[in-house]
């Protein structure tokens, strides 16, 4: 959870940048559209049933290490982004704790046989021995 | 086994999505923004002549009288300020075990506050790359619509597994998905 919530700075900080410091018009288009995706995804990571939410921001974390070198930006912009885009990538990595259940997840509606059929079966067992 | 029947938590989770307390925070937000997108509306509509902005001066005007915000016959706000209203409607309609009850309404809810929430993102995007500007209830909206998301799709999990377990029990999901008593009453 804490890595998400730093992810959620990091994404601040890369959507603010250009307001900050003078960047060339595809830079700080570039920041102000990864940003607030950023912040999104890990919003949605920073709870539990959302916390897988994290590999989007594995996408855009690899994106801003990238992006100076596909969009051709050099400078204070090139070396702050892929700073940014090395912490977005690794803090995305980490899974953290997960307290709460939720009958095996998304995965579990395309598994055979998912954690909550199980827990259901059992259930019903329960009930007919008493 | 018993306790577990009473307070309705769906098989394998710990706790239950449709409960109020996982409910009311959801619709309590989405009121708040219902306020602001009624309030920027107003000023779209020019029923009041400023609009309240205390870090952007300038921005809020710019954005709110962009190209964008006149794509449609009413102001953009109108919608948001239509869509957060869907969310509190279908984010209170039904009890504490709708996520089985009536997977109808959980999934229009899920629905509701998802797409929103992109939308919201969206925008967000437009007005620094287009208007060079930004507008400060503007994006205390999209962090709303965003903050709702992960609250409001857990209870449609929960209503994709009762579906997904009904179906594997040989009933249909259509039955399944409008809560047919028989199939609400036969599987867990």
């Amino acid at each position: 959870m804490w890595a998400q919530i730093l992810n959620i700075f990091l994404g601040l900080i890369v959507m603010t940048l250009p307001g900050m410091i003078n960047l060339s018009k595809i830079a700080s288009d570039n920041n102000h559209i990864a940003g607030p995706l950023v912040i999104t995804f890990a919003v949605v990571a920073s709870t539990e049933i959302g916390r897988n939410a994290r590999w989007v921001n594995v996408f855009f974390g690899t994106w801003l290490i990238l992006a100076p070198f596909v969009l051709g930006f050099s400078g204070t912009a090139r070396i702050a982004d892929i700073l940014l885009g090395c912490g977005v990538t690794l803090l995305s990595f980490s899974k953290g704790k997960i307290d709460k259940q939720f009958g095996g997840g998304w995965i579990s509606l395309f598994q055979k046989n998912p954690s909550h059929i199980q827990a259901a079966k059992d259930l019903s067992k329960d009930e007919s021995n008493n | 086994m018993k306790l577990e029947k009473q307070t309705y938590i769906p098989p394998g989770w710990s706790y239950n999505p449709s409960a109020w307390n996982e409910r009311i925070p959801i619709i309590v937000v989405a009121l708040v923004g219902v306020g602001i997108a009624t309030y920027l509306t107003m000023y779209q509509l020019r029923i009041f002549n400023t609009v309240w902005d205390p870090f952007f001066g300038e921005g809020s005007r710019k954005i709110l009288n962009s190209k964008i915000a006149d794509l449609l016959p009413v102001p953009d706000a109108l919608l948001g300020a239509f869509a957060y209203l869907i969310d509190v409607i279908t984010g209170s309609v039904g009890g504490v075990n709708r996520w089985k009850t009536m997977p109808w309404i959980v999934i229009l809810f899920g629905m509701a506050v998802g797409p929103l929430g992109l939308v919201s993102i969206m925008l967000v995007v437009f007005q620094p790359v287009l208007f060079n500007a930004w507008c400060t209830l503007c994006l205390t909206s999209a962090t709303i619509s965003v903050l709702m998301i992960a609250p409001a799709i857990d209870e449609m999990l929960a209503s994709l597994q009762f579906m997904q377990r009904a179906k594997r029990s040989g009933h249909s999901l259509w039955k399944s998905f409008w809560g047919y008593r028989n199939v609400v009453d036969e599987i867990i």
